[in-house]
């Protein structure tokens, strides 16, 4: 999950970087959390298994909708794209550099 | 489709023999082995069976060098702060790959003012012997280097230690928690003056452990309260538990044998099945012939194992990575920092570790396994 993306929204960069550093929102990685371990203040440890997970989850549905190197989000699960942390990530597209 | 389970360093299950031995003290035989009744008697009795059984497996002098604990980290905390407490400062030593019970007691010892040495280790786990006895001051109280790493399976030459220690008459505590299920202990041959093991490594309940305290070593309770264990650690005993440790021990014992032989085979097997696929990767201790064969720790080049072992998790294929928490971040654990595992690979490192169960069948799933991932799902674990 080392690949770089550009996360774009109206030929504004709102994430560049790699894919394991999308962020996700905090209410999410709690929810994920409690879900896991029933903890609702999660441990880096515990945190940083959540946040793969998801991205391991968002990683799969973006390779299985992209074709070439540009996707728009809104063809995936949209409870998906609900779980990042960036505004207008549903009508954004993904890219791999 | 059914677990492979690789992990049994981190626990094991508890076996049918051990468990039908501790139903009946769950149930009928309840009594606190401190009541003066018949019902507390024959359980008072029953640990103290316990407690010889054990010595005599152990080649202990005297069964009453065994003391019954909650567990490994609680032996090893034990012992430490027993040995040291008891001074108003001192000199401990312990090795850089120590069980992190010991490592922790280490740094609260240094808190309280103890001066605390910790060993290197050669790129096999392995302790220079030379380094200990130059580490030895007038004030050193205590040595502690455990008898096999968890996380690399290294074998420590616990008996030539134990010769360095008497020398200048320092006291010598292993940590044999991963030792206990797959070596043969005799504790007056190794010269040790005490020693931890635990029970959920021996197909015994979690929450058992022991720790060995050779006659005449100067010891004070951890655990302050009642008079059990001949008033050095308080607390109402885990009967059923200390059964199932001892059940779970014995048996250990009697299967060694049988264990190294096949874990020698599915060790070759394991290596043999990554190799043939190519892989980039660093198999810690290869070359030491003081090494388990049943702690495989494998560092793939450039991969990211917590990523690998969640997928790996997700064909219900267990193993554990050699990863630990530190001030807020996931960092590569001391144990493999201290082993110098080069920067590509360290943080690649799975660690593969096998039990009475494991079959052929399950290494070949699992090196299938890892083919497919590393095939199909590559961009998930690239580092």
């Amino acid at each position: 999950m080392n690949q770089e993306v550009i996360i774009m929204y109206d030929n504004q960069i709102i994430y560049k970087g790699k894919i394991e550093n999308i962020p996700i929102k905090e209410h999410v990685i709690i929810e994920q959390s409690i879900i896991q371990f029933g903890d609702d203040d999660p441990c880096i440890i515990h945190r940083s298994y959540v946040i793969k997970k998801i991205l391991i989850e968002f990683l799969k549905e973006i390779n299985s909708h992209m074709n070439g190197k540009k996707l728009i989000l809104n063809h995936i699960n949209k409870e998906m794209i609900e779980q990042l942390d960036l505004e207008h990530a549903y009508n954004a597209v993904i890219e791999f550099c | 489709m059914r677990e492979i389970y690789l992990d049994n360093s981190a626990t094991t299950y508890v076996r049918e023999e051990v468990l039908k031995h501790m139903l009946p003290y769950f149930k009928d035989n309840y009594g606190n082995p401190s009541s003066i009744y018949k019902i507390g008697l024959s359980n008072q009795k029953c640990i103290n069976v316990c407690r010889q059984q054990i010595a005599k497996l152990y080649h202990c002098a005297s069964a009453k060098e065994i003391y019954f604990t909650s567990c490994g980290t609680e032996s090893n905390n034990w012992a430490l702060k027993a040995v040291c407490l008891q001074n108003k400062s001192g000199h401990v030593i312990i090795s850089s790959i120590e069980h992190s019970s010991i490592i922790e007691s280490s740094y609260f010892l240094k808190q309280l003012g103890f001066d605390v040495t910790y060993l290197s280790v050669n790129k096999n786990g392995l302790i220079n012997l030379q380094e200990l006895e130059r580490s030895i001051r007038k004030d050193t109280i205590l040595v502690s280097v455990m008898y096999v790493n968890n996380e690399v399976g290294v074998i420590e030459p616990i008996k030539k230690i134990a010769d360095i220690c008497k020398k200048y008459n320092v006291l010598l505590h292993t940590d044999a928690v991963q030792a206990a299920p797959h070596l043969k202990i005799n504790v007056q041959e190794l010269g040790i003056d005490m020693m931890s093991i635990s029970g959920h490594k021996v197909y015994a309940p979690k929450g058992v452990g022991l720790l060995y305290v050779k006659k005449n070593t100067p010891m004070i309770p951890l655990i302050h309260g009642g008079h059990q264990e001949n008033q050095m650690r308080g607390g109402t005993e885990n009967i059923a538990s200390i059964v199932g440790l001892t059940k779970g021990l014995e048996l250990c014992n009697e299967e060694l044998k049988i264990n190294t032989v096949k874990f020698e085979r599915l060790r070759t097997r394991l290596i043999r099945g990554l190799t043939e696929r190519n892989y980039d990767f660093i198999e810690i201790g290869k070359d030491n012939d003081n090494k388990l064969d049943s702690i495989i720790n494998i560092c793939f080049k450039n991969i990211n194992s917590k990523t690998l072992a969640i997928l790996l998790g997700e064909e219900e294929i267990y193993v554990s990575t050699g990863s630990a928490c530190n001030s807020g971040s996931v960092v590569p654990s001391h144990v493999l920092q201290a082993l110098k595992i080069p920067d590509s690979y360290i943080n690649g490192a799975i660690r593969v570790s096998l039990g009475k169960d494991t079959s052929e069948q399950e290494i070949d799933l699992f090196i299938d396994t890892l083919s497919n991932i590393f095939k199909n799902k590559l961009s998930f674990i690239q580092e």
